[in-house]
Parts: structure tokens; sequence; C-alpha cells
């Protein structure tokens, strides 16, 4: 059985990473990577041309080339479709960042480059840095998941409310 | 452990601006009304517009209410807030006793802000 990729766009739209994700390039990139899988949550974005006459506007599912697909537009959760997957493509909202992370899994954020002042990409590309995911715009995305080196992943830490406890308590002079 | 309350939300992602400006004066009134009643010891903000009435009432609260000691002011600015501050913590910036940021870049335009790591586990 082949890995499975899960992308989500978050609560708005994202249409060019729905249509890069689908397209010819990126769908061979992830058969050679060993994906059978590609789940999407598209949010608002609008259905490519390429996944084919849908029965309804909600979900579908097809298959391009060796890769099935299966979309939907939302879910009350995530959870389960991110820690089923062994990829996570997504938006770069930070909840979906954190999200995906404290799953363990392989992370290539793309930042959505047609928004004016996108402070999303701060933090994407802070993480990437640090290598904790790769980060990539739609038009870059089948380059990045070609060249990709996941050995070169650190996985991040946890997070330590210690510190900002302590500041509180300091200020308050409460002894803790 | 002290006492909760539920503040009604200055705006929403994505509402228009016009509708804003009527959601935040109700919000700043229900603040307003909310900390005078309250007179918390602290009061704990972050992120989307909720914190800047309820900060707005804390001031005035401080400034006409003499002789009580001070409610302070505590803002946690967003993890996804990597190199500049979001609109909030602009405006709660110079105002907040204490201001914590999670990423140190953040230091370097904001002096004032203390940085304490990523706080969620």
């Amino acid at each position: 059985m082949g890995e499975t990729v899960f992308v989500t766009v978050g609560t708005t739209r994202f249409d060019a990473l729905v249509a890069v994700v689908v397209s010819e390039g990126v769908c061979s990139t992830l058969a050679s990577m060993g994906v059978s899988k590609l789940i999407l949550q598209v949010g608002k974005s609008e259905i490519p041309a390429r996944l084919g006459r849908q029965q309804n506007d909600e979900n579908g599912s097809c298959k391009l080339g060796e890769v099935e697909v299966e979309w939907f537009r939302f879910a009350p959760g995530l959870d389960t479709y991110m820690s089923n997957s062994q990829y996570i493509i997504s938006h770069a909202g930070s909840g979906s960042l954190f999200e995906s992370l404290r799953l363990r899994k392989r992370v290539v954020a793309v930042v959505n480059d047609a928004l004016m002042h996108n402070h999303q990409a701060e933090l994407a590309e802070q993480l990437a840095r640090e290598h904790a995911i790769l980060c990539t715009v739609p038009s870059e995305l089948q380059k990045t998941l070609q060249s990709a080196d996941w050995t070169r992943i650190v996985p991040l830490g946890p997070g330590n409310s210690h510190r900002v406890v302590q500041g509180i308590d300091d200020l308050l002079g409460v002894r803790s | 452990m002290g006492d909760a309350r539920l503040l009604c939300g200055a705006a929403q992602v994505g509402q228009s601006w016009l509708t804003t400006v009527g959601t935040t004066v109700v919000a700043s009134l229900h603040a307003i009304w909310l900390v005078f009643r309250e007179r918390p010891d602290v009061v704990l903000c972050n992120g989307p517009g909720t914190c800047v009435p309820i900060a707005g009432a804390v001031v005035l609260l401080n400034t006409l209410a003499i002789g009580r000691s001070k409610t302070r002011i505590v803002y946690i600015e967003s993890v996804a807030r990597v190199e500049s501050l979001s609109l909030s913590g602009k405006i709660l910036y110079p105002i907040a006793d204490a201001f914590y940021v999670q990423w140190e870049k953040l230091l370097h335009r904001y002096p004032r802000a203390l940085y304490v790591g990523r706080i969620f586990e």
C-alpha cells in the first residue's frame, strides 16, 4: 500500500494550490514518491477541470494516473485525515502547520504569493529555516517535492509555557 | 482561581470595515462595563481585535479610579508573528505592563517585548 498525501487550504480559498497539486507534473512526482492516495480539503477553492465532471459541489473522487484522489470542502475536524497521511501539503496558516508538526508528519507549507501583505509567510519561512518543514509557493511545488530531502528535517521541540507563567507571576508578585 | 467572563468579540475575520465599526462599538461598551464591574487585577490579552476595547477600558479605569491598585495588562503575541506584530500587538505594545513574544526576532524591532519562546505545549 502506498503513501497518502493530505492537502489542506484552510477555511478560505487557495485556487492555485488546489490546481497545482492535481496537475500532471505534481501528480507524477507524487507517484514517484510512492504516493497512491491524495486527499484534498479544498475549502472555498475552485474545483479544477482536471478532477473531471463533479456529481456535486461538496466532495468527489477520481483517479489521476496512479494516484487516487478524494476531495471535499470542509470537515468538522481534520485530525483523522492528517493522522492517516504521511505527507501534509498545507496552506501557511499557523494552526494547520503546528497541528501537522504535532502529528510528526512531513510538511510542505505553501505560501499564497497571490495575497498582498501575507504575514503567514513569516511563520512558514521561519519554520523552514529551522528545518522543521519545507516551504514553497504553488509555482514551485513540483520542484520542492522533487528535491526534497526529508532526512534533513528536524522535529520541532515542544513548546513551554513555564517562562510566560513565571513572567506573569513575577509581574503580579505571586510566589509560584 | 478567579472567574472567567464571556465577552463578545470586536470583529470577525473577513468582516466588512463598515460593520466592524458597529461591532467594535458594541464590544467596547461591553468591555468598559465588564472591566468597571469586575475590576480585575490583570487582563490577559492576545491576538485579534477583541482585546483592544478591553485594554482601552482598563486604561480608562486606571485613570479614573484613583487610589486602587492598577489593573495590569499582559499581552501575548500570536505564535504566527515572527518578524512583525499584529495590529492588536502594535496598539498594545506601548500600553501593556508585560508584552510577550514567542519569537526572538521581534525583540530587534520591539525592545520592550519579553521573549518567552513558543508557549503551546
